[in-house]
């Protein structure tokens, strides 16, 4: 679930211990820069990326003089950062010209995700304003077909139905279809192959020099090795690739990945698939990549999620709150209802900072959730608005009517805290970017 | 796949660079770093030469792997049952697939429970194939409760002396908890219904996979009883490096490959074969 997440916590452990022995020798320097290679190699960064980062990491170092430095943990980071986001490039919004027909294609391995990334640009797209039409084009994988158009008819997604004969003349009456019904998007959900097996890949080069195609998207598995950038470069010889979909975002791998296919094509990354809804995908932000891999962790895509499920109104008025130390422990219950309705703590949790203190996995716990809303249900008005008050005695009864032991109340009291800690915390920051930017 | 070979030239090249080349190769196969740095000192301790590091490099594979059983696991009584569990578009249903034909082949009487309920169609995809191989199979309608269509296709294959029951499930990232549990509940249908846990557990793992090849075990073994790995998608530009660090730290056993799209394309797991198509 969190990308480039254990990246961040070993490079915080490296810098903890070369932070708490003050000076530093080439020495340090040079084992550290041995770490960060094993995390990047870990992260699935492939070997020649991860040795192009650590040897302009170490000819930066050299230059500021890090031996030096009073705070070498922060500078290598920074340097690290700014590699890095070197190599991811700047956010690209899907190229979609208005009033012209469109074509997209999606291409990749069997098994990365086309179809229901397919289905879900469709959705995107739609909520966009546009009008997309999805084209089955896998005549290869038994039910291929029927599971876009199965897609399709339970999110209310148009989908063209015609799916017999030569697949160029098949696309050829889908953008006839589109012509007559005014579609001004065709998703084109190619059937999946490799990129070393030549007969296909020549199919797929037929349908790209036949047909003008605005974005030919390349779908790849975040859990995918160092075989990316194989993968990437075969598939750039054969179609003009001019971005990437990154799906399965919400495993657990760190999605080194990502790097190999913007370093082989240079192409943005457009999208990331971040679980099995319709409406899972989200545009991918290099910065908050980079952000999390250096410990900053993922605000933006938060407050992105957050406003898509919490309405402006209930926004402003939690601000204020924090705005004016007022934010009590409705507003925290307030505060975790939402959260569920956001898909849940594991949703979130990759998009989470570390808050320092703050037991997340407990809360991660769908029964934990319930027990703390039982535990809010049973203070009265006063605790709720300042829990402050709230002493021994008081605990016994609270835990008493919720049915939970002294311990989780005080669990539960801390996490209060800490969460209203970190909320302050971002107080200050006039704007999101400001909380994500370096100093 | 020639990359005992290449590491073999790089050796005889023989120059200052060449162990972190050779380092290099087996990370570039997702061998992991703990593998290579474990090797790379192997070799500096046992001052092993350019005319051995061939062999030194095959026999540290092969002890790993030969280190486990991949012998099938077979109950005494019928159905045997085998689930098949793994993250999204591994190749679980194909692998389903390869797996009825193949024991189809061998005499056996052999049925298919459609348990992805979740995936658009992916019933319809698995009932595709029982249509192909002229094999029944057990289905529900779309959302249904997988632990209900699994119960079905227990029953059903008990009253039509069924030998192997091989059971679909849906695809799920091991990060979602509550996935993970829906497959504790169908291991205890299934534990319910035939007295003992399936016969076999398998965790179909695409060639493909990084470091996250290890995660994914960790987390699905520690739900239910993974008793083997599928290594799918196996060709010329995945090598499936993964499972040697898995095997390694897991002691779970590779029991089958699929080496391509044919139905025909898959075989039992054997050490020798697996070194050699390595070695190229």
């Amino acid at each position: 679930m969190l990308i480039f997440d254990n990246l961040k916590i070993n490079l915080q452990i490296i810098f903890k211990k070369l932070r708490s022995k003050g000076k530093l020798s080439n020495e340090d320097i040079k084992n550290s820069l041995r770490e960060i290679r094993v995390t990047l190699l870990e992260a699935d960064v492939n070997y020649k990326i991860a040795k192009e980062i650590v040897d302009k990491v170490a000819e930066e170092a050299k230059k500021q003089n890090i031996v030096e430095s009073l705070t070498p943990a922060e500078q290598i980071i920074t340097i690290l950062y700014n590699e890095i986001k070197n190599i991811l490039g700047d956010a690209s919004p899907i190229n979609i010209e208005p009033n012209k027909r469109n074509l997209v294609m999606l291409a990749g391995l069997q098994g990365s995700g086309k179809t229901t990334t397919a289905a879900k640009l469709a959705k995107f797209l739609k909520e966009q304003g546009k009008r997309p039409l999805l084209i089955p084009f896998d005549f290869k994988r038994p039910a291929a077909m029927e599971q876009l158009i199965a897609l399709a008819k339970n999110n209310n997604l148009e989908v063209f139905e015609e799916m017999t004969g030569n697949p160029i003349l098949v696309l050829k009456k889908a953008l006839a279809y589109m012509e007559n019904n005014q579609f001004n998007v065709g998703l084109i959900d190619s059937a999946g192959r490799k990129e070393i097996d030549t007969e296909t890949m020549e199919e797929l080069r037929t349908v790209a020099n036949t047909f003008t195609i605005n974005e030919t998207l390349l779908v790849l598995d975040s859990t995918i090795g160092q075989g990316a950038l194989k993968i990437a470069e075969g598939f750039e010889q054969y179609i003009p690739l001019t971005g990437g979909i990154f799906t399965k975002y919400d495993s657990s791998a760190k999605g080194g990945s990502i790097l190999s296919f913007r370093y082989v094509t240079g192409k943005p990354v457009k999208f990331i698939g971040v679980g099995e809804k319709i409406d899972d995908l989200e545009i991918f932000h290099p910065e908050r990549v980079v952000s999390k891999i250096v410990g900053r962790g993922d605000l933006a895509t938060l407050a992105e999620k957050a406003e898509r499920t919490i309405s402006q109104e209930e926004g402003k008025d939690l601000f204020e709150k924090i705005q004016n130390d007022t934010f009590d422990l409705n507003d925290y219950k307030n505060q975790l209802e939402a959260i569920k309705k956001m898909g849940g703590f594991s949703s979130i949790l990759s998009s989470m900072p570390v808050i320092p203190g703050m037991n997340l996995n407990a809360l991660n716990d769908e029964k934990m959730l319930i027990k703390t809303e039982a535990v809010i249900n049973g203070m009265t008005k006063e605790e709720k608005a300042s829990p402050e008050i709230i002493d021994g005695s008081r605990k016994k009864r609270i835990a008493k009517g919720s049915g939970v032991t002294n311990h989780e109340i005080n669990v539960f009291l801390k996490n209060y805290t800490m969460f209203k800690k970190f909320m302050q915390g971002t107080k200050n920051a006039k704007s999101i970017d400001q909380i994500l930017k370096l100093r | 796949m020639k990359l005992l070979k290449t590491i073999k030239k790089i050796f005889e090249k023989n120059d200052s660079n060449s162990i972190e080349n050779i380092e290099e190769f087996m990370l570039e196969n997702n061998f992991g770093v703990e593998f290579a740095e474990n090797f790379i000192e192997k070799i500096r301790e046992e001052r092993v030469t350019d005319k051995n590091i061939e062999e030194t490099l095959k026999e540290s594979i092969k002890n790993i792997l030969d280190n486990t059983d991949p012998k099938i696991h077979f109950a005494n009584s019928i159905p045997a049952v085998f689930l098949f569990v793994g993250t999204n578009g591994t190749g679980k249903t194909t692998s389903i697939a390869k797996l009825a034909h193949l024991y189809k082949n061998q005499g056996k009487k052999v049925m298919l429970v459609a348990g992805d309920t979740f995936r658009a169609a992916a019933s319809k995809q698995l009932e595709i194939w029982a249509t192909k191989l002229n094999i029944p199979i057990v289905m529900q309608k779309e959302g249904s409760d997988p632990g209900a269509v699994v119960f079905d296709g227990l029953n059903s294959a008990v009253s039509k002396n069924i030998d192997i029951l091989l059971i679909d499930s849906a695809g799920r990232v091991e990060t979602k908890k509550n996935l993970l549990k829906e497959l504790q509940k169908i291991e205890r249908v299934i534990e319910k219904k035939i007295g003992r846990k399936p016969d076999e557990t398998l965790l179909v793992l695409d060639a493909y996979t990084g470091q996250n090849g290890l995660a994914q075990i960790e987390i699905f073994s520690s739900m239910v009883n993974i008793s083997g790995i599928i290594l799918t998608k196996i060709d010329g530009s995945s090598s499936g490096g993964i499972i040697i660090p898995i095997v390694q730290k897991y002691g779970i056993p590779v029991k089958f490959i699929c080496t391509g799209e044919n139905i025909e394309d898959i075989e039992q797991f054997n050490t020798e074969a697996f070194i050699k198509m390595l070695s190229g």
